[in-house]
């Protein structure tokens, strides 16, 4: 899941016919969701839908697609008429990571959207088993330092953004932890739960409910810079603040 | 290319939703910060990102098929 979302509409197919919003919308809007029902930008388009609905007075229908690391619905967003029926919520997976991460990627995030704006953004964070005896972030890194190649951190899939805030963890600590991709932020946090991994780095809204029921210990992530900037935290001298429940204008996710 | 009128309703009610307080404390609730931008800023900042990641990306290693 990503940090970020946007909306953004399809405009891959250039149209020729004289731009008239006078028109619009003419038919049902759709609003494509890369994941699954009932996640954090499930629930953004969802309450766009309801808005856009009432204002407009016409319907307005969120689709859920997820799968192949968010692609398949940013593709189908691409590839649609650039006519204002199909909207999309991208995220900083569709929108910036995959671009990178897949070298065959069927849609550009740069050319094949048009941006709406900018929705909300939320930060990545360090879950881990409440049974580890770390409170901070540091004693966490002291923990796993102790075990090298003992423990696991599971991430919503390969290349996704929670995969990749774990891999620059280890990067930036020089830690030896060993990745588990899982289908979705969902089996994941239940192996999490159930300590057959150890740690996970979701950001708040995908485990803000078991951080609630105790069920598992969040550490607040530092920003991490641009990799060759520093290789440590503590050469950067990045506080490491533990938390306990998500702190309103702390925002980790977008200063990588 | 979506036509710009349309872009500019779309954008309006947008603004209008991330302005509402309902909006604003349902998000709140799940832990997430409406964040609004400026469009300009906005598509300069997914550039940056883009930008960002790539060499975050390469320096790991991990690009896959």
């Amino acid at each position: 899941m990503g940090g970020a979302a946007a909306v953004a509409n399809a405009a891959a197919v250039p149209s020729r016919a004289d731009p008239s919003s006078n028109t619009w919308p003419s038919k049902t809007i759709a609003i494509l969701v890369p994941f699954p029902a009932g996640g954090s930008a499930d629930l953004s388009a969802r309450l766009l839908a309801e808005h856009l609905k009432t204002v407009l007075g016409h319907p307005v229908v969120v689709e859920n697609k997820p799968g192949a690391g968010s692609n398949i619905a940013a593709a189908e967003a691409a590839r649609a008429q650039g006519d204002g029926h199909t909207l999309f919520i991208g995220t900083n997976g569709t929108q910036t990571i995959n671009q990178s991460m897949y070298r065959h990627l069927t849609y550009d995030p740069a050319t094949d959207f048009t941006a709406i704006g900018m929705m909300w953004s939320a930060p990545h964070l360090v879950v881990i088993h409440p049974a580890i005896p770390a409170r901070s972030l540091d004693a966490f890194i002291t923990y796993v330092r102790a075990r090298p190649g003992e423990l696991s951190f599971g991430s919503s899939g390969i290349g996704s953004s929670t995969h990749l805030f774990g891999e620059m963890f280890k990067a930036r600590t020089g830690l030896d932890m060993i990745h588990v991709p899982y289908r979705g932020q969902g089996a994941a946090l239940e192996d999490l739960i159930g300590g057959r991994i150890a740690a996970m780095f979701p950001i708040v809204p995908d485990v803000i409910a078991a951080m609630r029921a105790d069920q598992v210990r969040a550490l607040r992530l530092p920003p991490m810079p641009p990799p060759g900037f520093c290789p440590t935290f503590r050469s950067c001298r990045i506080s490491v603040i533990p938390i306990s429940s998500p702190r309103p204008g702390s925002r980790s996710t977008l200063q990588l | 290319m979506t036509p710009a009128s349309i872009i500019e309703r779309l954008r309006a009610q947008l603004d209008a939703l991330l302005m509402s307080y309902a909006f604003v404390e349902r998000m709140k609730q799940v832990g997430i910060e409406v964040e609004r931008r400026r469009l300009d800023e906005f598509v300069d900042f997914a550039q940056q990102e883009r930008e960002r990641w790539a060499k975050v990306i390469a320096s790991l290693k991990l690009q896959i098929e």
